[in-house]
């Protein structure tokens, strides 16, 4: 599948799981490159934590195949965990144990004694080593799962929604850390359902929806083709073809509340505005629903 | 076999092991407390006209107990033990079993273990050392608080050997039962239903194995109960048949660990 000049982090072929009859992932093709940020994205149920539990052998695929670092994820399993560290989604540890036992069990796995880095990562996240982990609130918990994430120094990051339960403060500290480890090397594989947050960090992306991979994108491409949804109220109803513009989609007219989805340049619709009887007007990042059913539209129609 | 997982289970389950130790042994003390006022009392000889009745002895066979080998110390001891020990040890040591795999899964720590760098197998391997180690020890525990006991209540000699007869076979027969249970937990889709089916088990197979002794025709029949292969009337005669026991209980053990590394190894772990 691989020659040996160019190892993939990630490569999957035809990757699928079935949970019996219910589709978890079909025909899934990766290729994520040894020191980049990939996110992966998708609505709920899209299947991104079935890909990721397939890559660590926690799931059975089907069928497909699937090599992280070129080792085969069925065969080669352990020798790949050992260069992995994961975040789960949910945060599950042992109970009655204190958050500094638990973080010593997980290092002991990779054969790293040495508290120091732990005590590092503990300072940075403000995580508390001698309290139980059963009394942490969810965020911290999440907090402790990054910590058992980070403290082997994997090679590869497989980050399944990462942000969730953080507050504002330790998701800019977990970017924060991210680029670092990156720039030391590390290839992150970033899951989430919120765009905006794998536009910050990611390189390239890719958009599962329904359990398939419905493309490949560049952020910077992504970016040029930046949506925004758009709700206006005027004054008065405005006149038929008012909204004339490029880079306007779906336009809804409710008497004299509008909305639409612009994808053209915001300087020439502000231009547009600034003629108009405005009383209001918001200007959001839509859903990454919408931005599927408006970039995706022709993968959906099978 | 990972040790990291095999002493973090030992520190997980030991202070459950200590109580059931406590518990046992305090049963076992309990009921050799009345021992001496059972004699003295001649109880047995009274209760004796009474339980020759076919009802009632059918209902004490079922609970193996056999009113000749009732008055010795050790006929005694081997009695309760054989209520007590046996078939709660054997409780324990199918929900340890079984628990050892399926709160993984329940809890969903599964995710954190297997994503380590281990295989199933050692996952595997490495709890079942825990097992091994945890269940010995409770059966250590309860065989000297046994030596002890005896000492205490009674200066008649007894049959040394007989005694630990039954202590060794009631020790393998747990760790048979802790095998039991980890393929029990490795074949449950949904661990959810693990602990229930596994009390069935044990209560189903002792109650099979009493019932089996009430009458000759169905002797054999309790031979599909792994209760069944504890050798309790050994007071009435030598103990006999001690290697095809033993190997009954190692195979049993065998074939349950077998068959629980070839389903937890391509299991599909549901969270």
């Amino acid at each position: 599948m691989t020659d040996t000049a160019h190892r993939l982090a990630i490569e999957t072929r035809g990757l699928t799981k079935f949970y019996k009859k219910t589709r978890g992932i079909e025909d899934v093709d990766l290729e994520v490159e040894p020191g980049e940020i990939f996110g992966f994205i998708g609505p709920n149920g899209a299947g991104k934590s079935t890909t990721i539990r397939t890559l660590l052998s926690l799931l059975y695929p089907t069928r497909g195949e699937g090599r992280v670092f070129g080792l085969d994820i069925l065969r080669d399993s352990k020798a790949i965990k050992r260069r992995v560290g994961y975040l789960p989604a949910e945060v599950n540890f042992y109970d009655r144990l204190k958050v500094g036992d638990l973080l010593a069990y997980s290092a002991r796995f990779y054969g790293v004694v040495d508290g120091r880095r732990t005590r590092e990562l503990a300072e940075r996240f403000k995580v508390d080593l001698e309290r139980d982990f059963t009394d942490l609130s969810l965020g911290n918990k999440k907090k402790v799962a990054i910590l058992a994430a980070l403290i082997h120094s994997p090679e590869l990051l497989i980050l399944d929604e990462p942000t969730g339960g953080l507050d504002p403060l330790i998701q800019a500290r977990l970017t924060e850390t991210l680029r670092e480890e990156n720039a030391r090397g590390t290839t992150i594989f970033y899951s989430s359902h919120v765009l905006s947050e794998v536009q910050k960090i990611c390189g390239r992306v890719a958009i599962l929806k329904g359990g398939r991979v419905v493309g490949v994108e560049e952020i910077s491409s992504l970016r040029q083709k930046q949506l925004k949804k758009v709700r206006l109220s005027f004054s008065k109803t405005p006149e038929p073809g008012a909204f004339d513009l490029e880079g306007v989609h779906e336009l809804e007219v409710k008497d004299r509340d509008c909305r639409f989805l612009f994808d053209g340049r915001i300087g020439d619709l502000l231009a547009l505005l600034a003629g108009m009887p405005v009383n209001d007007v918001t200007l959001e990042e839509p859903d990454l629903e919408e931005v599927f059913l408006h970039f995706y539209k022709d993968s959906e129609d099978e | 076999m990972n040790t990291n997982i095999f002493l973090m289970e030992l520190r997980r389950h030991l202070r459950g092991i200590l109580i059931w130790c406590a518990v046992l042994v305090g049963l076992n003390a309990f009921m050799m407390l009345f021992y001496p006022l059972v004699i003295e009392s001649g109880v047995f000889e009274h209760l004796n006209t009474l339980f020759s009745n076919p009802f009632f002895k059918g209902m004490l066979t079922t609970f193996g107990v056999d009113m000749k080998s009732m008055t010795s110390a050790l006929g005694y001891y081997v009695t309760y033990n054989a209520i007590y020990t046996m078939l709660l040890g054997s409780l324990v040591a199918i929900l340890l079993g079984s628990g050892l795999l399926a709160r993984e899964e329940k809890e969903k720590t599964a995710e954190f273990l297997l994503t380590k760098p281990v295989t199933r197998g050692e996952v595997l391997n490495s709890k079942m050392a825990a097992l091994g180690v945890l269940i010995t020890g409770l059966n250590l525990a309860v065989v000297l608080a046994g030596f002890v006991l005896l000492a205490v209540f009674t200066d008649a000699p007894y049959d040394v050997g007989a005694f630990l007869t039954v202590s060794w076979q009631t020790w393998l027969l747990m760790l048979a039962f802790g095998a039991v249970g980890f393929l029990v937990a490795a074949l449950a889709k949904r661990a959810r239903a693990v602990t229930g089916a596994c009390l069935g088990i044990v209560l189903g197979f002792y109650i099979v194995s009493g019932l089996s002794r009430v009458s000759e025709s169905t002797r054999a029949f309790g031979f599909i109960s792994p209760f069944r292969f504890v050798q309790t009337d050994i007071i009435a005669g030598a103990s006999s048949g001690g290697w095809w026991r033993a190997a009954y209980f190692i195979g049993l053990a065998a074939l349950c660990v077998l068959g629980s590394h070839l389903v937890y190894r391509r299991k599909d772990i549901l969270l």
